[in-house]
């Protein structure tokens, strides 16, 4: 895949045109810094989320269990 | 989560880009030269994919506060939720909802969320919270210097939360956030009616070069509540510190909303180069409104550089807007070419009412004298239509001899109603001496 082609994976959506035409190595260091900021919230959003139901009152524990985990 | 601040000179986009990716702005490369509308586009996108698997989440937390009390969802906001994620809910909770949590967590928390919302997506949310939490979250994020992020707000928030937020700005803040404003009504208002004691504040707190500074930012224009509370001897280090920036549209600007008292120091006695450079940056409506404002002595060093053309139309505005006092003081300093062109554009109706407040010298006298058949046809007219025979004394009265003949000259040229009228108020006595001496010797 081209640079612009990975970038657009990641984003889900072409980037604009003028971030699409930045040289391949700039396109290849913010595809690999999104997709690592992507890893690193969820991984910071399963820790909150676990750390959460540990933490919460008992009694609101399951609704709280509920609205994180679905 | 660490601050992460704007590198001067890179785009704030780029710094909110950094905040996402969790990054230093100096980390983010190779994006400089992109606009900022391309770097918002870029800035949203990220944010959708970084939480599009968490979005069901988020709106299900977002739910939660409506089902656990207030006080405790504050408590678990604060305790579990990572700010990021929370600015994610917080733009999907029910704005009372909002209103009610906002005041359970802590300024600093508020803070950090603050930092991270969308200022687009948030705005439902955002414009139904009060000012006060909003004005204490303001003055930690200046605290921490967040401008770039702080301006991004601006078009978010209520005008009352604006008032509150640029309350809580010290002289400093003000001089650093303010360039990066994207302008609207909101500012417009709070920057005009900032309190008293904040501008005063400002007016001492920053230098010279500093509130020159502040004037190019928020265009000097906006400058009058400000430099009304500046000594007069720094409003001349800023008209100093403007031309040597070669800032000669703002100094324009800036000459506009300076005192009458200040004028003298910021314009009288400048070389002649800074004032027609001055003067070549505004058109004929600003000229006109610059007359208006300012004394003869000012107004004099700035007429002397105004070529004769841009006279005409400077004093056609006046006469469109009535301004006869104004034009009146204008055509004062105005040299003869300048008094031909002033009174050249000036209807019957205009030079009725501004010969009366006329210097009275022998150049005007000189611009009357030949002023064309069809203004003097149109004057007589106008003056036995109006029949306000004290406003026409006044001025037939101060014209020359010569005038004064060629007017009554043209008598048999008006129509037989106006010679009646005329002949009518010389019988009773309303004309002065030089025009009934004159209608004496007028053949019925």
């Amino acid at each position: 895949m081209t640079s612009d082609a990975d970038l657009t994976a990641v984003l889900g959506a072409a980037p604009p045109a003028a971030i699409g035409a930045l040289p391949a190595e700039t396109l290849a260091r913010l595809t690999e810094q999104i997709s690592a900021a992507k890893e690193h919230v969820h991984g910071e959003m399963d820790a909150s989320v676990q750390k959460a139901i540990a933490g919460v009152p008992f009694a609101v524990r399951g609704i709280v269990r509920k609205a994180l985990l679905g | 989560m660490s601050t992460v601040r704007t590198t001067p000179g890179l785009s704030p986009q780029v710094g909110r880009i950094a905040r996402l990716l969790r990054l230093d702005p100096t980390e983010v490369q190779g994006l400089e030269g992109v606009d900022d509308a391309d770097l918002r586009i870029f800035h949203d996108q990220i944010s959708r994919t970084l939480f599009a698997d968490a979005q069901q989440r988020f709106a299900r937390i977002a739910g939660l506060s409506k089902t656990i009390p207030g006080p405790l969802a504050g408590i678990l906001a604060e305790k579990f939720l990572p700010p990021v994620m929370a600015a994610r809910t917080a733009e999907m909770l029910d704005p009372a909802k909002a209103r009610d949590l906002i005041g359970r967590v802590s300024v600093k928390y508020l803070a950090e969320i603050a930092l991270a919302l969308d200022p687009v997506r948030s705005r439902p949310v955002v414009q139904k919270l009060p000012p006060e939490p909003i004005g204490k979250v303001a003055k930690e994020l200046f605290g921490r210097k967040e401008y770039a992020t702080m301006a991004e707000f601006v078009g978010t928030v209520t005008v009352e939360a604006l008032f509150a937020a640029l309350h809580a700005a010290s002289p400093h803040d003000l001089l650093a956030v303010v360039p990066l404003l994207e302008w609207n009504e909101n500012l417009d208002k709070v920057i005009a009616e900032l309190p008293a004691a904040q501008v005063t504040q400002i007016a001492t707190a920053l230098t010279a070069e500093e509130l020159a500074e502040l004037a190019l930012a928020l265009d000097p224009s906006r400058m009058g509540p400000i430099v009304s509370a500046v000594p007069v001897e720094t409003v001349a280090g800023i008209a100093a510190a403007l031309f040597e920036r070669g800032e000669y549209a703002g100094m324009a600007r800036f000459v506009g909303v300076v005192t009458p008292e200040m004028v003298h120091a910021v314009i009288v006695d400048l070389p002649a180069e800074d004032v027609r450079a001055m003067v070549a940056e505004l058109d004929p409506t600003e000229l006109a409104e610059l007359a208006l404002k300012l004394e003869p002595t000012a107004l004099g060093s700035i007429v002397a550089h105004v070529p004769v053309d841009t006279v005409g139309e400077i004093a056609q505005v006046l006469f469109e807007r009535g301004e006869y006092a104004g034009t009146a003081a204008f055509v004062d300093v105005a040299t003869e070419p300048m008094l031909h062109a002033a009174l050249g554009v000036a209807s019957a109706r205009d030079l009725l009412a501004i010969v009366p407040l006329l210097e009275w010298s022998p150049a005007v006298d000189g611009v009357v004298d030949t002023l064309p058949d069809a203004t003097l046809d149109g004057l007589f007219a106008e003056i036995a239509n109006g029949t306000d025979w004290e406003a026409a004394k006044g001025a037939f009265e101060r014209l020359s001899s010569t005038a004064q003949k060629r007017l009554f000259a043209r008598f048999d040229r008006l129509s037989k109603a106006n010679r009646t009228k005329i002949r009518n108020a010389a019988d009773a006595g309303e004309l002065g001496p030089a025009a009934a001496a004159l209608m004496a010797g007028t053949p019925a």
